[in-house]
């Protein structure tokens, strides 16, 4: 019997805070790459656009999540430790730089022209940035859960948002007919480097005695997010890269598995390998008399 | 200074969970919502088992985990090392629940009842709406302690000014008081005691000691 001691799953977090890690991470990495493409002289509507879209959604899951949506304003009032704090007070200024930024895109033909729209657009990749910083700060601030606090995933999950928003753009980029020239070589690092930062996170997550279900969550998805959200994205870029005219639906592809891997694996960690450790006691009650 | 604590003598404790009820009366929590529970394991490997009962519940850390991700500022810690929420200003975002290393952060949506859907004639009377939708928890019965310590009393030695849990346990088992007082109750009882707290690696300088042989 051990009622009560047995490591237990959380489940004050379901699919719709990880709807946020993933809308989070993907549209704020998307504002990121619209902007590189942005400065490289590609269009910046769409993606930016897509990005916020992305980031709202999340948002709004977490709104959806919390048991007293009505006062989710309150949510701003403790700014000097909160990581949760500071994702809301970045997210105002990420909507308002972005606002900014597509209002005056040259897209949208208004009579009002701001000197230079690319510092608007530069402004919310920052912000989408310290965004991106602040969600994996969140889930590492979970002391309670050794699959979120295992400082290896803070990467893990930034290097995913950055996927993830990449392969999304990779699509828009691909379905616009122009794809910029720093997309495939950027890409194919970023999967390279989430796969590197995946096996150090489980690694690092096995030697640290985590619970045995989480680790049976993860090491579950290993392959499937090997073969499909690394290795099948590799060697499509890897093929772009070698016939760019051709193999421009393969990079799609490469992209749209990357991205549905990461997703795939932020659903993951949050519902189903977050287990809080079961208690151990350092040394049993001595009970009654010698000899008895 | 005054820090309040909880000690646990497991060599006591026979788990008959009397703690959890009081718990539950004195303050209405839904079902499924235990403040104070006793964790029943099983200790070694067979022949030499032993089975021992601990109760568990929120460690009133000096160092919480809960305060600082708090967002709304609804968790707070007060002078005398008590962890509380008001449940006024909580969210319900959960955030200090994933982050107790303790499991001690509850959260009910909905409201419900023991047996069905009808409340028992206990809960019509005892049922708190307050716990619904926001992060709630063990508090050390803080409004009781601070109404007896207003009226001259003792926590910890006067039941008017003790946890309902302590004043519950038949067995002795559970001891509260002020640790920064050399003379109280559980600083007697510290000093003459092996004892260890939960998940100390954690750097959260838990309130709550658990005795498991004398010193």
């Amino acid at each position: 019997m051990q009622w009560g001691a047995a490591s237990r799953l959380q489940r004050f977090w379901d699919i719709r805070a990880a709807l946020n890690f993933i809308g989070g991470g993907t549209g704020s990495s998307l504002l990121i790459w619209a902007t590189v493409g942005l400065l490289t002289g590609y269009p910046y509507f769409a993606a930016a656009l897509t990005g916020l879209a992305f980031v709202a959604g999340g948002l709004f899951m977490v709104w959806l999540e919390i048991g007293k949506p009505w006062r989710a304003f309150n949510l701003l009032f403790r700014p000097q430790t909160s990581w949760m704090t500071r994702e809301g007070i970045v997210a105002l200024f990420l909507f308002s730089a972005a606002a900014i930024a597509v209002l005056f895109d040259p897209i949208l033909r208004l009579p009002i022209n701001i000197p230079s729209p690319v510092v608007p657009a530069f402004v919310t990749a920052c912000l989408g940035l310290a965004f991106l910083y602040c969600q994996v700060r969140i889930l590492h601030s979970a002391r309670g859960l050794p699959a979120w606090r295992e400082p290896r995933a803070m990467s893990l999950v930034a290097m995913s948002g950055l996927t993830e928003g990449m392969g999304i753009y990779i699509v828009l980029t691909t379905i616009s007919g122009s794809v910029p020239v720093f997309v495939a070589p950027v890409a194919l690092a970023l999967v390279i480097g989430r796969g590197f930062i995946w096996h150090a996170y489980v690694s690092a997550l096995a030697r640290s005695a985590a619970p045995q279900p989480t680790m049976s969550a993860l090491l579950g998805m290993r392959r499937n997010f090997r073969n499909f959200g690394h290795v099948l994205p590799a060697v499509l870029i890897a093929l772009y890269l070698v016939w760019p005219g051709p193999a421009t639906p393969l990079l799609a592809l490469a992209g749209i598995a990357a991205t549905l891997a990461g997703w795939r694996f932020k659903a993951v960690l949050v519902t189903r390998a977050a287990y809080i450790p079961e208690y151990s006691i350092p040394a049993a009650p001595i009970r009654g008399q010698p000899g008895c | 200074m005054t820090r309040y604590v909880m000690v646990a003598d497991l060599r006591r404790c026979i788990g008959c969970q009397t703690c959890t009820a009081a718990c539950k009366m004195a303050n209405g929590t839904p079902p499924g919502v235990q403040w104070r529970r006793v964790v029943d394991m099983e200790i070694g490997t067979y022949p030499d088992v032993k089975r021992v009962f601990m109760p568990v519940g929120c460690q009133h850390c000096s160092n919480p985990p809960c305060l600082d991700v708090c967002p709304s500022g609804a968790t707070q810690q007060r002078d005398d090392g008590i962890v509380n929420i008001d449940y006024d200003i909580c969210i319900g975002c959960a955030s200090c629940a994933v982050a107790c290393p303790y499991g001690a952060r509850y959260l009910v949506h909905e409201e419900q009842y023991a047996y069905g859907d009808r409340p028992t004639e206990d809960e019509k009377t005892n049922y708190n709406n307050k716990y619904l939708g926001v992060a709630n928890k063990c508090n050390f019965c803080a409004e009781k302690i601070d109404a007896g310590v207003a009226n001259g009393l003792t926590p910890g030695k006067d039941p008017e000014a003790t946890p309902h849990c302590v004043n519950s346990c038949i067995s002795g088992a559970m001891t509260f008081g002020d640790i920064d007082d050399q003379e109280s109750n559980v600083s007697t009882l510290l000093r003459n005691s092996k004892h260890y707290r939960l998940k100390e690696e954690e750097g959260t300088n838990p309130g709550f000691y658990y005795i498991w042989d004398e010193a």
